[in-house]
């Protein structure tokens, strides 16, 4: 084994989980979270002699993107499935995790993006916007807007 | 510090994964299926040289020889010009510099960015607007070029825009030679994309500043994809093509990305005469 593959090998035992509960969060499928992560991995090393630095931080933007790009095509196209606040509520599913999955699928895949990477990656502002490649002021209000679709949809308090 | 916020999202997100399932992906099994798909892509690499190296063989063998009198149609009107395959234009669809994109970033490459962003606004006609493709605004561009070198060539392209719809302007700068006049030389091969358009005018002409131009213009069959393409020789030895159409994106295959949104491309040809004599264009 070379040393570049055994760099990599060391990277995947490292971070591949973490990566897909990254790609659960952004995709809502384990099985689909698996295939993104192994897509993007895949990526990482065709490119991992030109990488400069940790490739954790590129191979983040490639998932996002990946997961971004699936979501866009036709037969992927997100459909909300759960009703919008100002909609008639039926009760709350008694699963919450079916619940939380709904809310998740419902928002937009770019305002999924955003709130999984900066609230679940803990990653900066800057980091996120490089990631989207939008403005950090898009950050802030795609994670504002995200967070309390998710707020609402799941029936939490909202916070004032 | 950890804000309100992301304690909140993170006990969502923690309820939302519940039980997670085992993983089945290891490092042994992605080394082993990269190895494979490296050695893939070399397989279809020279499988596909060796097509594009027997159809140039094939076309600049046509070129070689005489030109097919002209048709006379019983109406009187002459036939159809020939259909060619025409070279579309290389577009970076990536962020030139980026790890997976083959288009590379250098010195020359950020000169000529930085040059031809700050003087295209100067030929632009009244009214019309010029920024990055959709594409790579989605992947982080800002600045309308932002100019890749491929091969020893530099390219890069914009959205162009105005009332009436969209197009976009491609920009090809090198020192190798380029389409010189209109009925000699064959066209290029087209390394990535190949389209059949229909040539339906050719020109040629020395330009103030000396440049040698050829200018021509190409439809598609359903007439709907218009291309006017300028080949040019600068004094100082700079290569360009350049090729505004009324189709805002093209991908590799050649095929239009989207509906054309008007009739004739942006940037007419009096439009590409002023931008390639600009002396930003220089290799």
């Amino acid at each position: 084994m070379s040393d570049r593959d055994m760099e990599f090998a060391d990277f995947v035992d490292a971070y591949a989980a973490s990566l897909r509960r990254t790609a659960f969060l952004l995709c809502g499928d384990w099985h689909r979270a698996e295939d993104f992560v192994q897509v993007t991995l895949l990526k990482v090393h065709k490119s991992w002699t030109r990488l400069s630095g940790t490739p954790l931080g590129y191979s983040r933007q490639v998932l996002t993107n990946a997961v971004i790009d699936e979501s866009r095509r036709f037969w992927r196209r997100e459909h909300p499935t759960y009703p919008m606040p100002d909609a008639e509520i039926s009760p709350p599913d008694t699963d919450s995790s079916v619940d939380l999955r709904r809310a998740m699928a419902a928002l937009p895949a770019r305002q999924r993006a955003a709130v999984v990477l900066r609230y679940w990656e803990d990653l900066p502002i800057a980091d996120v916007a490089r990631i989207l490649g939008c403005a950090e002021g898009t950050v802030k209000s795609q994670c504002a807007k995200g967070l309390a679709a998710l707020r609402a949809m799941v029936n939490l308090e909202v916070k004032p | 510090m950890i804000d309100e916020d992301t304690t909140e999202a993170r006990a969502l997100f923690t309820r939302l994964m519940g039980e997670e399932p085992p993983m089945t992906l290891t490092s042994k099994t992605l080394l082993r299926k990269a190895h494979r798909a490296t050695r893939r892509s070399a397989t279809v690499t020279g499988v596909a040289a060796t097509v594009v190296a027997v159809v140039g063989v094939t076309m600049l063998a046509r070129s070689g020889t005489a030109p097919e009198p002209t048709m006379a149609l019983a109406s009187g009107e002459p036939a159809p010009a020939p259909e060619v395959s025409f070279p579309t234009v290389d577009t970076p669809w990536c962020i030139p510099g980026a790890p997976d994109c083959p288009f590379v970033t250098d010195d020359r490459s950020n000169r000529l960015s930085r040059n031809v962003n700050a003087a295209i606004g100067s030929i632009l006609p009244k009214g019309m607007t010029v920024e990055p493709l959709p594409r790579n605004t989605d992947l982080g561009q800002r600045e309308p070029f932002l100019f890749g070198q491929h091969d020893g060539r530099y390219y890069g392209s914009a959205r162009t825009s105005d009332s009436a719809g969209h197009g976009s302007v491609s920009i090809n700068l090198g020192t190798q030679s380029v389409r010189g006049s209109c009925d000699t030389s064959p066209f290029q091969l087209p390394k990535n994309a190949i389209s059949v358009f229909r040539p339906t005018g050719c020109t040629e002409q020395t330009l103030k500043d000396g440049t040698v131009a050829v200018v021509s213009t190409y439809i598609t069959r359903d007439s709907t994809w218009n291309l006017i393409v300028v080949d040019a020789k600068k004094p100082d030895g700079t290569t360009v093509q350049l090729v505004s159409n009324n189709n805002t994106a093209i991908k590799f295959t050649g095929q239009p990305a989207t509906i054309p949104t008007r009739h004739d491309p942006p940037l007419s040809k009096d439009d590409l005469l002023k931008l390639v004599q600009l002396p930003a264009l220089k290799y």
